[in-house]
């Protein structure tokens, strides 16, 4: 029995019924919470490394209802991204949740929710990264109504309805498809095969019901607007779920369905990514656009996610070896980006209470790290060359081109222009605007907090000039889709 | 000897870094570090042209940047590394003299290495995706440049010339995309293969680069940003960005034109055309203002103007274009040298007086010898005075132009010709204006001769570069001796090379001819017609007349983009909206609709409701008893219908019955009342009783409107909302799926 690939999604959730039922003192629980996630990050590197095409079999009832683990290569490199991220996570939340007495619980769906999405990484077949993906919206709830306060409340009922909205079509989806396959695992090219033919129609449904299912995850328009309002919650919670954990599952399961379950063949001969080709775009230019009308910043970053969440979609409606290579760059690229400019805005609220884009004048010189930190992850935003967000496109635009569709390389550039409109006034506000003649005492954040930031700001940075690894490994994995 | 190409480019990296941290602590410590890595930098350039007279070097590195590091240095990109390594070595010495008094001068100095290192970087790169990636780095890293003093006027051109900057950029990339596509090679040498031969397309991706290289170049209709950004800068930067980073955008517009499109027809014509819009644009502008920095930087739109003819001529004239290359070539050096040092001299002026306004600046310089001197040559070079460098190679774009221009008629050929010589005296004219204001005109203001100001080392950069005017213009032939190895990079045919006589009779009588023209419009136009009379010391003011004028910027992009911003927020806000708005849409229009009134006109029991529910209400609005009110209204309802019930005639009676019992208990509201049921009651043969109390209820607030509940939508979403939301987009859905199985 290969058990070790059950670890990473089972030692989390354990240690965090652990945290939430014994209760343990701050320190204790700290330490808890960071060896977990450490020793997550090597269980990961483990399976990663050492169990190449294994099974774990966690239940089966029936050809159904089978649930089982099977890493293959992408569900690997998102388990490494979501297992390094949740260290430096950690680290940040200590600092910034406080010594506030009611955080056990916090902690406690803070580590459920790693191996719940650790769980959908490493997911065998469609029905067990349905199992998983449900569980994530029911352990990130609590995470989202932390506040408790009435607009925290109705965030996080709004999360609720719209995720719960999406897993339903999901479920009706699935039936639907195994009712014609009896088959729901993941191959790449597939399971449906020649079955498309003669049946188009019902797989056209499937494939728009999964679309538009998964998609609520991974703030599709018109099913985002769940994102900006979840922004109530505390900064690390938002950083993790709206940059990595929630999203990139939404986005992870769209991929495994369009490439592994579905195939891309046959979605291309019900011609469905058509249609959702113009949601993708329209999310894109959506979202980039809108950011430039929120003065609140962490509202600006969550419209930023749903454009940047466009990008990566692309390459799951976009059928191109170079497109694939490109829309999973940018998954691991805008987690890392995403989750630094989080990191830096929640500094700022934190330490200095300042939301707003107005009231942040002259901050750069105060927080001369943070911001430059900020500023590094802006400009990869922004795909300014050699950072890494400059990678991704280059590949999403070129698979564009090589389909003969000038719009999305168009699209994508007028997207990468409003991303400079709304993140270069927030650098050139922190940097040089407010009163030159005031002096400003260097104040930085705690290194709890400064630390995770240098670091990502620091792996965007050589993410973007040695790109040649991670290029490699997925072009690995796009060969055998394409 | 390779590996210098990459030494060029890392040896200032590191010592940048190092040089930023000393530069926290020990500011003079900071500036030898940086004058001294862009002095060995120079050498080692220096050092480089052996290996350049005969052939080119390259450079590659793998594995970095996705598609690697591929540097590339030929006699062609070399003039260009030259300048840069120069100017940036002058400049050092001169801004860290300058900066004296200015905040931040550790991030200036940072940012003005950064910008030197990738505009190197630029004009080295082979690799197409490196030139892209060291013109992005170009394009941020002279934005804290521009904006260093951080006041208004900083910011407003800072935003300009980020909009503009990112812009370009993008669409270079999209250009970069296409070509990509189309080619799969990223190479300029392997592009130049390909590209020519593909069909229309090749005019996208040329026209997208040019654009994007353009915005750089200030190509007009797209120079908005370099007027405001020039002048904005601290003069050290102002003098890099319109000395050398201009040339960034003709280096890539040239390596289009020339290279990758190979000499195509359609664009060369073109470039012709920009070169003279820019040389008038530009003059003409330059004529106005009364910033003596913006002088210049329209100045600099001008001569801009003159290579992107010299360009033009290139393709033109193909492979008899030896002297469009020489001209062309020449003209970029020159340029550089004496724009920055015009600049400089301004930098000086600035740094004394801490003004720029011509017109307080008048008679400053009359008795600074060795700064009006070295004005003077900078003067003499850029109108194309005899014995200058700007001689030179005006005279070869001029030559070429008219050896292009022996092909046509005549008349085409002689007003061409007319046309380029108004626009060289144009730049006569803004240049006399400049120098005699500052230098010849006497004011009792600036008699003492500040030499304690002026340093030496800021000087000295100015000394060297009027030393190179002077020598190049008295050895006109040293640039070609040294760069002959660039006609083979153009493909000229070697049998056409000739040696030009500079110092002909022909040649000194047209350059004299353009410099008398100017002095004619000099005084015959700007003395009379841009001055007025200064009201306190009589002292005769220019104005800037084209203030008024139509401006791009301000009458055609902004309203536009303004336009297309508020449209797509309307647009977009609908989608972002969208699911919210729909399920509150339906959410509250049930609730209205279960709201609603259903009243027959004729109903005796219908008006009695409605009676009752005033009186009710008109009672409860009295703050007392109640309850007991409550109470007994409840009853008198209840009674009412029952009366009702009995016989319609009767209601009248009963409701005097009513009146007693409400006397009887409501001493104190009993006017009150009985005025209300009398006024019911007394006039209800007529239906606007029923109308009334029907607007009375509505105004209440127990009633709401769709408007109403519109306006609380964002605030007052509850579950109701979001399951009736989801019933409609399952129906939605089904409805779909119907659909799809029925087609």
């Amino acid at each position: 029995m290969n058990f070790e690939i059950f670890l990473p999604v089972i030692v989390p959730i354990v240690m965090g019924l652990v945290v939430g039922i014994v209760k343990p003192s701050y320190e204790n629980r700290n330490k808890v919470v960071i060896i977990t996630t450490i020793l997550n990050f090597f269980l990961v590197l483990y399976v990663v490394f050492f169990k190449d095409n294994s099974f774990y079999h966690m239940v089966k009832i029936n050809e159904f209802l089978d649930l089982y683990l099977h890493p293959d290569s992408i569900g690997k490199i998102f388990a490494v991204l979501v297992s390094s991220l949740w260290i430096l996570t950690t680290f940040y939340s200590i600092d910034y949740m406080g010594k506030s007495k009611n955080l056990n619980k916090f902690f406690m769906f803070f580590l459920i929710t790693e191996g719940v999405t650790l769980g959908i990484a490493f997911s065998g077949n469609l029905i067990t990264l349905y199992l998983f993906y449900e569980l994530l919206t029911l352990s990130t709830f609590p995470l989202v109504i932390e506040k408790g306060s009435a607009k925290a409340l109705n965030a996080g009922k709004k999360y609720l309805i719209y995720s719960f909205f999406g897993a339903t079509m999901v479920l009706f989806g699935i039936i639907l498809l195994y009712s014609q396959t009896q088959n729901l695992s993941f191959v790449p090219g597939g399971v449906v095969g020649s079955l498309v033919f003669g049946n188009k129609n019902l797989y056209l449904m499937v494939y728009i019901l999964l679309f538009l299912g998964f998609g609520v995850k991974a703030a599709l328009v018109p099913f985002h607007s769940w994102l900006p309002s979840a922004m109530v919650a505390p900064t690390p919670v938002s950083a993790l779920l709206h940059a990595v954990a929630v999203v990139k599952s939404g986005i992870f399961a769209l991929g495994r369905m369009t490439y592994y379950v579905l195939g891309w063949r046959v979605i291309e001969f019900t011609e469905g990514n058509k249609y959702t080709l113009i949601l993708v775009l329209l999310t894109i230019l959506m979202g980039s656009f809108l950011a430039i009308h929120q003065e609140n910043l962490k509202r600006r970053l969550a419209y930023s996610t749903i454009s940047q969440l466009g990008y990566i979609m692309l390459a799951l409606v976009i059928f191109e070896n170079s497109s694939y290579i490109g829309g999973m760059l940018h998954m691991l690229f805008h987690a890392t980006v995403k989750i630094t400019l989080f990191f830096c805005v929640g500094a700022i609220m934190h330490y200095e209470k300042k939301t707003e884009l107005h009231e942040i004048a002259g901050i750069g010189k105060k927080m001369p790290k943070t911001m430059i930190s900020f500023s590094v992850a802006s400009i990869c935003l922004i795909g300014i060359p050699p950072t890494n967000g400059f990678v991704s496109k280059w590949f999403l635009a070129i698979g564009g081109l090589d389909q003969g569709n000038y719009l999305i390389p168009i699209i994508l550039l007028l997207s990468a222009f409003f991303t400079a409109a709304y993140l270069i006034p927030i650098i050139s506000t922190a940097f040089f605007k407010g009163d030159p003649s005031k002096k400003i005492e260097i104040s930085e954040p705690n290194n709890f907090m400064l630390i995770p930031i240098m670091i990502l700001a620091a792996i965007n940075l050589i993410l973007g000039i040695f790109p040649n690894a991670i290029i490699n490994t997925i072009q690995i994995a796009a060969k055998k889709l394409f | 000897m390779d590996i210098l190409l990459l030494f060029i480019l890392l040896f200032p990296t590191i010592t940048t870094t190092i040089s930023y941290f000393v530069g926290k602590r020990n500011e003079f410590l900071r500036n030898i570090i940086n004058i001294s890595s862009t002095l060995i930098n120079f050498i080692v350039v220096i050092y480089l042209f052996r290996y350049i007279k005969t052939e080119s070097i390259t450079y590659q590195v793998s594995y970095v940047m996705g598609t690697g590091l591929y540097l590339k240095l030929d006699a062609f990109r070399y003039i260009f590394v030259l300048i840069t390594s120069f100017i940036w070595f002058i400049v050092n010495i001169y801004s860290s003299q300058y900066l004296f008094g200015y905040i931040h001068r550790n991030r200036y100095h940072f940012f003005f290495m950064v910008t030197y290192i990738s505009t190197l970087g630029f004009f080295i790169s082979e690799n197409i995706i490196n030139l892209f990636t060291f013109f992005e780095i170009m394009s941020f890293s002279s934005y804290p440049l521009i904006i260093h003093d951080e006041d208004d006027e900083a910011h407003e051109a800072g935003v300009t010339y980020m909009a503009m900057a990112v812009a370009g950029g993008m669409i270079l990339l999209m250009g970069i995309f296409i070509l990509y596509s189309y080619t799969q090679v990223l190479n300029i040498t392997q592009l130049s293969y390909i590209l020519p031969g593909l069909g229309y397309i090749k005019y996208v991706i040329s026209g997208l680069l040019i654009i994007g290289f353009g915005i750089k170049a200030g190509l007009v209709p797209l120079h908005m940003w370099l007027p405001k950004a020039h002048p904005a800068a601290p003069t050290p930067a102002s003098a890099i960005l319109s000395g050398v980073l201009v040339k960034t955008g003709i280096f890539g517009v040239l390596i289009t034109v020339i290279f990758l499109m190979n000499y195509d027809l359609y664009l060369s014509y073109l470039m012709v055309i920009f070169g003279f819009t820019n040389i008038f644009t530009g003059g003409i502008l330059a004529l106005y203002p009364v910033n003596i920095k913006r002088t210049l930087a329209y100045s600099t739109m001008s001569q801009i103007g003159y290579l992107f003819l010299g360009i033009g001529l290139i393709g033109l004239l193909k492979d008899h274009g030896y002297l469009a290359v020489y001209g062309t070539m020449f003209h970029i050096f020159n340029h550089a040298v004496f724009k920055v040092m015009l600049f400089m001299g301004v930098g000086i002026i600035y740094m004394i007086t801490h003004e720029l306004d011509i017109n307080k600046l008048y008679g400053f310089g009359r008795f600074k010898p060795i700064l009006k001197i070295t004005f003077f040559i900078g003067f003499c070079a850029i109108i194309g005075m005899p014995g200058f460098n700007g001689y030179l190679s005006k005279t070869l774009i001029h030559h070429s132009l008219s050896e292009f221009l022996s092909q046509f008629s005549n008349f085409t050929r002689i007003s061409i010709e007319i046309l380029f010589t108004l626009g060289s005296s144009i730049t006569t004219a803004y240049l006399l204006k400049l120098y005699i204001s500052l230098f010849v005109e006497d004011n009792s203001k600036y008699y003492a001769s500040y030499r304690r100001y002026i340093n030496k080392r800021a000087l000295f950069p100015m000394v060297i570069s009027s030393f190179i005017i002077i020598y190049v213009g008295i050895n006109p032939n040293v640039f070609e001796n040294y760069f002959f190895n660039i006609y083979s990079i153009f493909n000229i045919d070697t049998t056409t090379i000739h040696n030009i006589h500079f110092y002909s009779l022909a040649n000194m009588s047209s350059s004299f001819i353009t410099i008398a023209l100017g002095v004619f419009i000099y005084l015959k136009y700007v003395l009379p017609k841009l001055r007025r009379k200064n009201k306190n010391n009589g002292h005769l003011d220019y104005f800037n007349k084209s203030e008024n004028w139509i401006s791009l910027e301000d009458n055609l992009y902004i309203p536009v983009l303004k336009f297309l911003f508020l449209i797509s927020t309307f647009i977009l806000r609908i989608f972002d909206n969208l699911l919210m708005k729909t399920a509150a849409f339906i959410s509250y229009s049930i609730k209205y609709a279960a709201n609603i009134e259903f009243q027959s006109y004729t109903s005796p029991m219908e008006k009695l409701e409605s009676i009752t529910y005033s009186i009710y209400r008109s009672v409860k609005n009295r703050k007392n008893n109640k309850k007991e009110k409550n109470k007994i209204f409840q009853n008198l309802q209840n009674e009412l219908k029952e009366s009702v019930q009995q016989g319609k005639n009767k209601t009248k009676s009963k409701f005097e019955n009513f009146e007693n019992r409400i006397n009887e208990h409501e001493n104190n509201s009993k006017e009150n009342i009985k005025s209300t049921i009398k006024d019911k009651f007394n006039n209800n043969e007529n239906l606007h009783i029923k109308e009334k109390t029907v607007k009375k209820i509505k105004d209440s607030e127990k009633y709401t409107t769709i408007k109403k509940d519109f306006d609380e939508t964002k605030y007052r979403m509850n579950s109701i909302t979001y399951s009736i939301y989801i019933v409609g987009i399952v129906i939605v859905v089904v409805l779909l799926a119907l659909i799809i199985f029925n087609s």
